[in-house]
Parts: C-alpha cells; sequence; structure tokens
C-alpha cells in the first residue's frame, strides 16, 4: 500500500464554521482524513503541506515513525507549528489509513482501549451573563457533566473583529459570571475556565484566588505560552488545578511543565503537535508525571475523533473538550461523525478514526482558509492577546 | 480475538544456555511468544504469570494498554521486577500476536520501519586478556562492527565453589590493559563499549574512566549499581566518556530522573524486565525528547533479541543492539526461526509478528527448572561485591 495522493480542502460548514481537512489517497482503496490546527494560517500550511508530500507520496502509510520523523526534521530547521500543523493533518490521516487497512478503529491500534468512552465538555455560549447562565442550564439539562467557558470580553466586537478588552473589567466579570453559574448548575457540574492567554500573570494570580471558592475543574492557559517556565511562578501563586499547552507544535515545549510537574492537564492538540505519533509520546510521558490529558478540540469531527482515539487508549485522561454535540453540526461536509451520550464521547468500533468527509460536498463548500482571528486592544490601545 | 491459555517453559539450549520463554495462545489459532529477563527468579515469576493470566485469558490481544495497566496497577502496589517480568513477557507476547493477527512484523505496528537493520555488539569476553583479544579480532573478522566484554575478576578461588574473586584496584588495572591491547588490535574504526556491570565504587569508577578515556570506547555501562539513580549526578560530573544504564530498571520510573536530567547517554532499557514493548516504547520515546538513544538489553534469548529488534526499528533514537551470539547460529533446534544477522547487522524480516518460532515439543525435553544464581564475587577481604 502506497500514498499516491494528498489533498488539502478548506470548507465552511452549513454552520457558518470553517474547517481545513486533509485527505491522504492510497493505491489501495483506503483515504485518512486528518485535520489542521491553525486554519487562520491554512494558506502557508497549505504550501507546507504540498512540501511535505513530497516526502509522503509513494511511502507506505504504516510508517508513521519515519514519516514523522522525515517531515518534521528534513528541512533540517525543526518544523514550527506552521509546518507541525501540516505534519498533524497528514501523521493523523495515515492513522486513519492504518486502522482501515487491517478492519480495527484507530483506539485499537493505538493500544486501546482502556476505557469505554471519553467525559467530554462543551462550549457554554453568551457574550453576558444572562446569556452565559441560560447556555450553561442548557447544556446540563441535555446531559453535560461539564462546562466550559472563556475570560469574558468587555466590548462588543466591531465589524473588523476588534474589540476592547479591559483586563480588570474582565476579571471583575469573569469572577462575576462563576458566581453565577455556580448558583445555576450547582456543585456537581464541574467547570473549566479558559483565561485564553488574555490576561498577565499578576493579574491572572488575583483572579485564581477569587475563583478558588467556586471550585472549577481546572484554569486553562493562565499564562502565554511562548515561555513554558513562566508556569513555575504560576505553580507557586496558583492554588487550583492547571491546564495548557494547546498552542505547543511538538514535544519539546511540553517538556518543562511534564518534567517540573507545573500543569495538571496537559491540553495537547493533535492538528498542531505532531499528529497522533506525537501527541501519543508526550501522553505517555505525561502518565510517568501522573499528569492526565485534556486534548484540545476546538476543531472539526476529525479532530474530535483523533482526540477521542487517544483518549480511548489512554489512561490518563482528564476530560475531552468536544465544543458541541458530535453529529448535530455540519452533517452534509461530515456524514459520519463519532458518538455522543449523556456529556461522554466515544469513536465506535469501525475502522479507523470513524468519520467521513464528502468531498464532493467539500468542492462547493471551499473558502479561502485565511483569516485574521479577532483581535483585541486594552482601553489605552495597546495589543493584547484575544 | 481472545487470549486462551498462558504457559511459562524454563529451558536450556545445546549450548547449556537458559531460558524462560511464555507462549499466549489465542481462540484465533495465533500464538504469541514473549521472554523473561531475570530467570534465576524464574520460580517466582512463574507464579506471578499465573497470577496476572487471570487478569489477560479472555482478553483481546490488542487491548495491550489497558491490560498493562491492569497488570501493573492491580495489585495496588505498583509492580516490580518479579511481576514486571511477567508483564514483559506477556506483553510481548500480545505485540507478537497483534503482528501475526494482521500480517504485519511487530517493528510496523510500533510505527515502523525507520531503518532497514540495527548495528549489533556481541559479546567478546575472555578469561584471559590474550583470549579476549583473540576473540575480540574474531568478531571482527566475523563482520562485527562493535566489541564488548565486562569488568575483569581478579582470579582466585575462595572456599564456597562458585564464588570467585573481584578485587577493585585490581581489576581496574586490568580492565585498562584490557582495553589497550584490544584497540590497539582492532584498530580505530571498531567501536568498543564496556560493562562495568555495577562492579565498582563510585570512586574506583570515575578513576578508571579517566584512564580509559584515551582508548575512546563508545560507553561504559553500569558504572554503578542501579538502584540510587540520583548517583548519575556525581558520575555525569566526574566521567568524561557516555554512559549507558538501566538494565535493571522496572518500568518507566526509574529512567524518570536520568533521562530529564540527562544524566546518561545510553538508556539500557531490558524489554524482558521494564514491562515489555508496551513500556520500552514509552521510555524510549521520552529518551528522544533528550536526544538520549536506546541500547536495549539483550542477554537472553531469541525471542528477546527479536523484541528488542523490532523496538530498535521502529525507534529513531537508537544507539546499537546488543546481540551476544549471531541469531540463528544457537538453540536452533528450541528456537527453529530467528532474526536475520549480517555483516554485525541484525534485523527483523517482514514476516508476521516478532519473526521468532518456539518449539514446544522441544521444550518438553529441554526443561529445566527456572531457578539459579548468577556467579558470585567476593573482594580479598571477604566482603561481598556486585556480580
Amino acid at each position: 500500500m502506497k500514498v499516491t495522493q494528498i489533498k488539502s480542502y478548506s470548507v465552511s460548514g452549513e454552520s457558518g464554521r470553517g474547517y481545513f481537512i486533509v485527505r491522504v489517497d492510497t493505491d489501495a482503496g483506503h483515504y485518512g482524513l486528518g485535520e489542521i490546527g491553525m486554519r487562520g494560517r491554512g494558506l502557508a500550511i497549505t504550501r507546507a503541506i504540498e512540501h511535505l508530500s513530497e516526502l509522503v507520496l509513494g511511502a507506505d502509510p504504516w510508517e508513521t515513525e519515519r514519516l514523522w520523523q522525515e517531515m518534521f526534521r528534513s528541512g533540517f530547521f525543526p518544523a514550527d507549528t506552521v509546518y507541525s500543523c501540516a505534519i498533524s493533518a497528514i501523521d493523523i490521516a495515515l492513522w486513519d489509513i492504518k486502522g482501515k487497512s487491517v478492519d480495527k478503529p484507530v483506539y485499537k491500534l493505538l493500544g486501546g482501549p482502556v476505557r469505554n468512552k471519553v467525559l467530554s465538555y462543551p462550549h457554554a455560549q453568551g457574550q453576558n451573563i444572562p446569556d452565559l447562565v441560560e447556555s450553561a442550564k442548557r447544556h446540563v439539562d441535555a446531559g453535560w457533566k461539564f462546562l466550559r467557558w472563556h475570560q469574558l470580553e468587555t466590548s462588543e466586537f466591531d465589524t473588523d473583529m476588534t474589540a476592547v478588552f479591559d483586563p480588570l473589567k474582565s476579571v471583575r466579570i469573569s469572577i462575576d459570571s462563576f458566581a453565577a453559574v455556580r448558583d445555576a448548575v450547582g456543585w456537581e457540574t464541574q467547570l473549566c475556565f479558559d483565561v485564553h492567554t488574555r490576561l498577565d500573570p499578576a493579574l491572572t494570580v488575583q483572579m485564581c484566588r477569587e475563583l478558588e471558592q467556586f471550585k472549577p475543574f481546572f484554569i486553562e492557559d493562565p499564562a502565554r505560552s511562548e515561555n513554558p517556565g513562566t508556569y513555575r511562578n504560576l505553580r507557586r501563586q496558583i492554588n487550583l488545578p492547571i491546564a495548557a499547552g494547546e498552542q505547543w507544535g511538538s514535544k519539546w515545549p511540553f517538556r518543562q511543565v511534564i518534567e517540573e510537574d507545573l500543569i495538571d492537564y496537559a491540553r495537547i492538540d493533535l492538528c498542531i503537535v505532531g499528529g497522533i505519533t506525537e501527541a501519543l509520546k508526550i501522553t505517555h510521558w505525561a502518565e510517568t508525571h501522573y499528569i492526565d490529558i485534556v486534548p484540545h478540540n476546538p476543531l472539526g469531527p476529525v479532530s474530535a475523533a483523533a482526540c477521542v482515539s487517544l483518549c480511548m487508549a489512554s489512561t490518563n485522561v482528564g476530560v475531552q473538550e468536544m465544543p458541541r454535540q458530535p453529529g448535530t453540526v455540519d452533517n452534509i461536509l461530515f456524514p459520519r461523525q463519532i458518538e455522543w451520550d449523556e456529556g461522554y464521547s466515544w469513536c465506535p468500533d469501525v475502522p479507523g478514526l470513524g468519520v467521513d468527509f464528502d468531498i464532493d460536498a467539500a468542492e462547493r463548500a471551499y473558502v479561502n482558509p485565511r483569516g485574521v482571528g479577532a483581535r483585541f486592544r486594552r482601553p489605552d490601545g495597546a495589543f493584547t492577546n484575544w | 480475538m481472545k487470549v486462551t491459555q498462558i504457559r511459562s517453559f524454563s529451558v536450556q539450549d545445546e549450548g547449556g544456555r537458559a531460558y524462560m520463554i511464555v507462549r499466549v495462545d489465542t481462540d484465533a489459532g495465533h500464538h504469541g511468544l514473549g521472554e523473561v529477563g531475570i530467570r534465576n527468579w524464574g520460580r517466582a515469576i512463574t507464579e506471578a504469570i499465573n497470577h496476572l493470566a487471570e487478569l489477560v485469558i479472555g482478553a483481546d490481544p490488542w487491548e495491550t494498554e489497558r491490560l498493562w495497566q491492569e497488570m501493573f496497577r492491580s495489585g495496588f502496589f505498583p509492580a516490580d521486577k518479579v511481576y514486571t517480568c511477567a508483564i514483559s513477557a506477556i506483553d510481548i507476547a500480545l505485540w507478537d500476536i497483534k503482528g501475526k493477527s494482521v500480517d504485519m512484523p511487530t517493528y510496523k505496528i510500533l510505527g515502523g520501519p525507520v531503518r532497514n537493520k540495527v548495528v549489533c555488539y556481541p559479546h567478546t569476553q575472555g578469561k584471559t586478556i590474550d583470549e579476549l583479544v583473540a576473540n575480540s579480532v574474531a568478531a571482527v573478522e566475523a563482520g562485527w562492527k562493535f566489541v564488548r566484554w565486562g569488568q575483569p575478576e581478579t582470579g582466585g578461588e575462595f572456599e564456597t565453589p562458585g564464588i570467585s574473586v573481584l578485587e577493585p584496584v585490581e581489576s581496574m588495572k586490568i580492565a585498562v590493559e584490557q582495553m589497550g591491547r584490544v584497540r590497539e588490535a582492532v584498530g580505530p574504526d571498531i567501536q568498543m563499549t564496556f560493562d562495568a556491570h555495577t562492579r565498582l565504587d563510585t570512586a574506583h569508577v570515575v578513576q578508571m574512566c579517566k584512564d580509559l578515556e584515551r582508548f575512546k570506547p563508545f560507553f561504559i555501562e553500569d558504572p554503578i549499581r542501579s538502584e540510587n539513580q540520583g548517583s548519575y549526578r556525581n558520575l555525569r560530573r566526574q566521567v568524561n566518556l557516555p554512559i549507558a544504564a538501566g538494565e535493571q530498571w522496572a518500568s518507566k520510573w526509574p529512567f524518570r530522573e536520568v533521562i530529564e536530567e540527562d544524566l546518561i547517554d545510553y538508556a539500557r532499557i531490558d524489554l524482558c524486565i521494564v514491562g515489555g514493548l508496551t513500556e520500552a516504547l514509552k521510555i524510549t520515546h521520552w529518551a528522544e525528547t533528550h536526544y538520549i538513544d536506546i541500547v536495549p538489553h539483550n542477554p537472553l534469548g531469541p525471542v528477546s533479541a527479536a523484541a528488542c529488534v523490532s523496538l530498535s526499528m521502529a525507534s529513531t533514537n537508537v544507539g546499537v543492539q546488543e546481540m551476544p551470539r549471531r541469531p540463528g547460529s544457537y538453540a536452533t533446534e528450541l528456537f527453529p526461526q530467528q532474526i536475520e544477522w549480517a555483516d554485525g547487522y541484525s534485523w527483523c524480516t517482514d514476516a508476521p509478528g516478532l519473526g521468532v518460532e518456539f518449539d514446544i515439543d522441544a521444550a518438553e525435553h529441554s526443561a529445566v527448572a527456572p531457578h539459579g544464581w548468577p556467579p558470585r564475587l567476593r573482594r580479598n577481604d571477604g566482603a561481598l561485591t556486585n556480580w
């Protein structure tokens, strides 16, 4: 079996959500699907995929370790996040093919299953506290055992997707939002709160002290990701479980925070980190430190299936991000998705990842894979992280 | 596919070498082979295998991760060497079955191959320096690219049979002389690995390594005992040679400190002690993060050899593979199918599974008690010292 073609699809679903899917074909009739973690940089990543294809076309899809090494290291410069997104999508697709070619689900090739289903958390939505509380209640009623929301915005977005973000005000209303959500859903539902790199460390620390009384399950991305050593400072000062890692493009940025036990939950993004091959290596070393994974999954059905495959095969799992109930969104593009019930997700016992992607529908749903994300400025005009 | 039976075989080959092999059968007709790393503890390990079989019989062999967790953790107390030897053999056998069940070599389902063949070192031990030199030259002439021997005994016998003498300072002197003579005989292009085998005290080994530096050994192995990994911090500051260690460690946890603090250059994972391919793969992958190469420990038989070479074929970070004897040249009645060797390199073919066959009828006639002791050493003053 040899890889014959690698194609990228940047599409917009019926819901208006964008996805960047990679399809790898073989001469054996099996194909595999991967997904890209940084869709906003999709044009560069498209070129990276074309570039890496030169290494992958003609190869046996079972040689995932060799191909990972070739893709990551062949350019002399270690792959960065643009290239690791490309590697991720190709690698995930190769795992999908491997499963299909021996008629087994991917989680089984990964050594699993170690569990039947994976506890998942949805994204509660709301631009203001009453909307957020309403959304939280709806999700709990639908069976979810967890909720997640993020550091609240402090003003509406303009038409150019910019907004003013006032850190102090955001901290204040975020604390209020916690009180309101806790009050609305009670103490049985777990609450995950994503700072999303929006605050400076001193302010995060202050906010976390206030949030302790509401017993969040974890606080995510309390600092920006460029300097993992900053988590030493946060670890000393924050008395809440810490989740981090979604922006990291290989096992190396995870090294320090795992080895020094600086985080509790490793937010590996399978579609950025270098695919299932790299995610498995990080997961296994996190096990040595009793650190659980919480795979980052803000993307589409292929990412969701890859994350849940990894969680089904891994002993050290906290919870799985699952923004929406699988199978309820964009079913034209993705006519088959993974399963969900009562707040748990799982991959069915079908070959590969268990996701289908309609390439005819995809041709009609093309969108330019380039976007500038939402941007924030502080009241003084200075740039700050979204 | 379900596991139906797990059997242990303790056997001896025509040369008197003993092996403890585990065979796992399934209802699909496929069976798998594993090997136990501490054969001298074989009676206890046999019972551990029988104990763990209660968790494995009836299970799908593809559930290697779940079964590893169940076997390692179900007794509440984390498994250590007796139980990890049992886990290792069962886990390796399950990987063999997984490969056979999809008609693929085990290295392929480990993510490989990343290389075609694995450079190997043989054991070139000799009773005297002349014999060591002769064995080294013979190995090089046979195509090996490496030679390996261990910290020499210093001669003499105590009254108790089976106990011989190793006096550290004398042994160090002999070792330096040995390495000079071997280097002279094999020339600069052959790599020499030297195994201190935990036999010396730290201060001694540091002194010896200074004297060995000029002969440029590929690595010095087990310069100290294995109980305290933190001692490698001291060695790392004082020893100016590449360091190999880890063959006695029975999970990823004892490897943690030496990998994370970059205290060793080569991780001597023993697949038949550490917890099988499942655990070895996890250590190998984190060693990659630190640019540390693996040199899997393989003093055992053909099943261990095949498991080690499978891992080395699927891993990017490999130094060299221990291969005491040429595969296929020994124990061929018991193991009619073994891995391949040519010109100092070994490889697994693309035969399904590990590519080793074990004749259980021959095993019945070759059975020996899974029990014994390695040689024992004393210093001149009568004190025990490590073999």
